[in-house]
């Protein structure tokens, strides 16, 4: 590869004594005062709060009063330190009337039901199929905290957020993100926020398999239960093929039948790997969560009315 | 029928007459029992369009002068200028097959936009890594080495629909293209 | 084809105005984007804040100056999700720099730029998702590559194979549709016998 440009042409080749000795030593200066301690964003000369909440309601597209932004975006933490700050100043305002604005505690509280509700309506309106315990599950899943302190990270609540740390912990995140749905609701109706919830937390689950986000212990006994609540017969595995049966990489194909009726087949390296498999490929057939299937139509959920008639 | 070509003038027309003297070759033969299976795949397909909760479908689609297989969700890059800037929804005009796990529909060579409709989103327009050519030529005058450096500009377009919009054309169920 | 013609003009490269080693190999990526933008039935536009830091004298920054006197209020109008700070600083060089939604930084120093070159930097850094130059490994994205089913040595295989015993006599005896080419020589010297006996 040829070299176009030579190291140091910037500041001329480091070929002077006096200039490499300057350097190094700026260098070893620089080691020891150590790392930059972490500043606020708002630190910075280029900061202004109004325009930056101004420019997040536009950004998702909500007419979102600049007030309740505000208190949406501010933590506890930061009116305990403002409280703090005051009684050390020797001020009397400890209590929280005299102060414009509220944390957003009891926006969050909101947020999270509105979310929470409008998930399992949807995951039950998409996969009727798919039971009770497992909906929960994918529930639990996105409104985890790590999973929507990811999402509200990646919507830039990071830099808006005012607490009392430069970057904000996971909890922090995670209720400025319920506390945003909130304030929608407030602002603008139930149905917006759950349209908002649809855009950012359901698309969650996009290039996910929703059957590993259930973890199913004993897949053939969850089998046998859910085809006796159906009303048949219990399932028989059989193997179907078997190649390099006593070589290393021996593979079987085994296939559950229910009254000679096909639920579903897979292949394992050993026959009760083949069989587990096999049963949790039943499981998705009978659930209707398979590969095949449709992913959730996230943009459409309320164009169509779809979740409006249930 | 004449082609004059200078002076001289050639009949085509006679060659013409000699084939015409052989037989016409039948390609599609009237078969009863194939038309009638023919008719219960188009019904079977046709009845998925209308299930609300369709298969997973996926689609060929040409962009410029490639040919890509894309399903819902999946982000595609176009190299090169594209003029739809971020946010805007593109419809995918030329689709050359749709199918899902039980069916396939080919078109010849592109499919009805009536039938099917497949869109976009331009997500981001980014430029690639610093690409660079060297060129060496010491005999030439005025060349000696240069080195060329540029970068491509790359689209990203994500597919946010494949959708069937009715029966397939030209079969019971509507008139025929 | 653009860049062909690029290559052969050999004009001002506009899209490359940072230094780049080519001692060092690339960073290869696949396609991703943050929070699956796109899917839902909003877009949201991944440049959170952008900074021009501008010289109100030197003559590096006159397009620089060109473009704030006359395109930024109607930028700023035409994405209201974008805070735009402009950071006078005397006598030195004119610089962009976005803050993405992620976290990121881009920073692009616009020296001697006109006022077109300028926009087009500022619609690149608007229309990005932030993250520092790589090398695409593949050109497309997907989560689900094989709608119809993974082939495996299994599929469609036919299942009397597995009833038989072998060495199986019907799968050993080969089938010939037509006669064979030492066949048809034969019937073509006989025939040539009895044409020369005839």
């Amino acid at each position: 590869m040829v070299r176009l440009l030579r190291y140091g042409t910037i500041f001329g080749p480091l070929k002077d004594r006096w200039r490499y000795l300057y350097k190094r030593d700026l260098y070893k200066r620089r080691l020891e005062a150590g790392p930059e301690p972490e500043r606020f964003r708002s630190a910075l000369i280029n900061w202004n709060y109004d325009a930056e909440l101004y420019a997040c309601t536009h950004r998702f597209g909500e007419k979102l009063n600049i007030e309740s932004l505000r208190n949406a975006m501010t933590d506890a933490s930061f009116l305990k330190q403002i409280v703090k700050q005051r009684t050390e100043a020797g001020l009397a305002a400890t209590d929280q009337t005299t102060l414009a604005f509220t944390h957003n505690q009891e926006l969050a509280k909101q947020g999270k039901q509105i979310a929470e509700d409008f998930l399992q309506k949807a995951l039950h309106y998409w996969y009727p199929k798919f039971p009770q315990e497992g909906i929960e599950a994918i529930t639990k899943f996105l409104l985890s905290e790590s999973t929507i302190a990811d999402i509200s990270s990646g919507l830039g609540f990071k830099t808006l957020i005012r607490c009392d740390i430069p970057s904000p912990r996971p909890t922090m995140l995670t209720n400025a993100l319920f506390a945003f749905i909130g304030s929608i609701n407030e602002n603008t109706g139930r149905s917006r926020a759950e349209v908002f919830v649809a855009d950012f937390i359901l698309t969650h689950l996009v290039g996910k398999d929703i059957n590993e986000i259930w973890q199913v212990k004993n897949p053939m006994g969850l089998l046998t239960k859910v085809l006796e609540e159906n009303g048949r017969q219990a399932p028989e595995s059989r193997l179907i093929w078997a190649t390099g049966v006593s070589s290393v990489l021996s593979t079987y194909v085994v296939g559950v039948y229910s009254n000679k009726e096909f639920l579903g087949k897979s292949a394992g390296a050993t026959v009760s790997i083949a069989e587990e498999m096999a049963a949790r490929d039943a499981l998705r057939r009978l659930f209707e969560t398979d590969e095949k299937r449709a992913q959730i139509p996230f943009d459409k959920l309320y164009k169509k009315g779809l979740l409006l008639d249930k | 029928m004449f082609i004059s070509i200078g002076k001289a003038e050639i009949n085509i027309s006679t060659t013409f007459n000699v084939r015409a003297n052989y037989p016409v070759r039948k390609f599609v033969h009237d078969n009863v029992h194939h038309d009638m299976e023919v008719q219960q795949l188009y019904t079977k397909v046709n009845n998925l369009v209308n299930d609300k909760f369709h298969q997973r479908l996926f689609a060929v689609i040409k962009i410029g002068d490639e040919q890509r297989k894309v399903t819902t969700e999946d982000i595609i890059c176009k190299v090169d200028e594209f003029h739809p800037t971020i946010g805007d929804r593109i419809r995918f005009e030329k689709v050359l097959l749709v199918g899902s796990s039980d069916f396939t529909v080919v078109g010849r060579p592109i499919l009805n936009p009536h039938f099917v409709r497949v869109e976009g989103i331009v997500i981001e327009k980014t430029l690639s890594q610093t690409q660079m050519e060297y060129w060496y030529a010491p005999r030439k005058k005025k060349v000696g080495a240069r080195n060329y450096l540029w970068k491509d500009p790359l689209t990203m377009i994500r597919i946010t629909n494949i959708e069937l919009l009715g029966p397939i054309p030209g079969t019971n169920q509507s008139s025929s293209r | 084809m653009s860049q062909f013609l690029r290559r052969i003009t050999s004009l001002p490269i506009q899209s490359i105005r940072s230094f780049h080693s080519f001692d060092e190999v690339t960073p290869a990526k696949y396609i991703s984007t943050r929070l699956k933008n796109g899917v839902g039935s909003r877009y949201v536009c991944q440049l959170q804040r952008l900074t021009i830091q501008v010289c109100k004298e030197f003559r590096t920054s006159f397009g620089t100056r060109d473009w704030i006197a006359n395109d930024l209020i109607k930028f700023a109008r035409e994405h209201p999700y974008v805070v735009v700070y402009v950071q006078p600083r005397r006598h030195r060089a004119p610089n962009l720099v976005g803050e993405y939604l992620a976290g990121d930084r881009q920073w692009i120093p616009l020296s001697n730029c006109d006022r077109e070159k300028v926009n087009w930097w500022i619609h690149s850094l608007l229309t990005q998702k932030g993250d520092p130059q790589w090398r695409l490994l593949k050109q497309m994205h997907t989560d689900s590559p094989s709608v119809q089913g993974i082939w495996t040595p299994f599929t469609n295989k036919p299942i009397d194979r597995i009833t038989r015993t072998y060495p199986d006599k019907d799968l050993t005896e080969m089938e010939y549709p037509q006669i064979t080419a030492t066949q048809q020589i034969q019937e073509l010297f006989e025939q040539q016998k009895l044409n020369k006996t005839s």
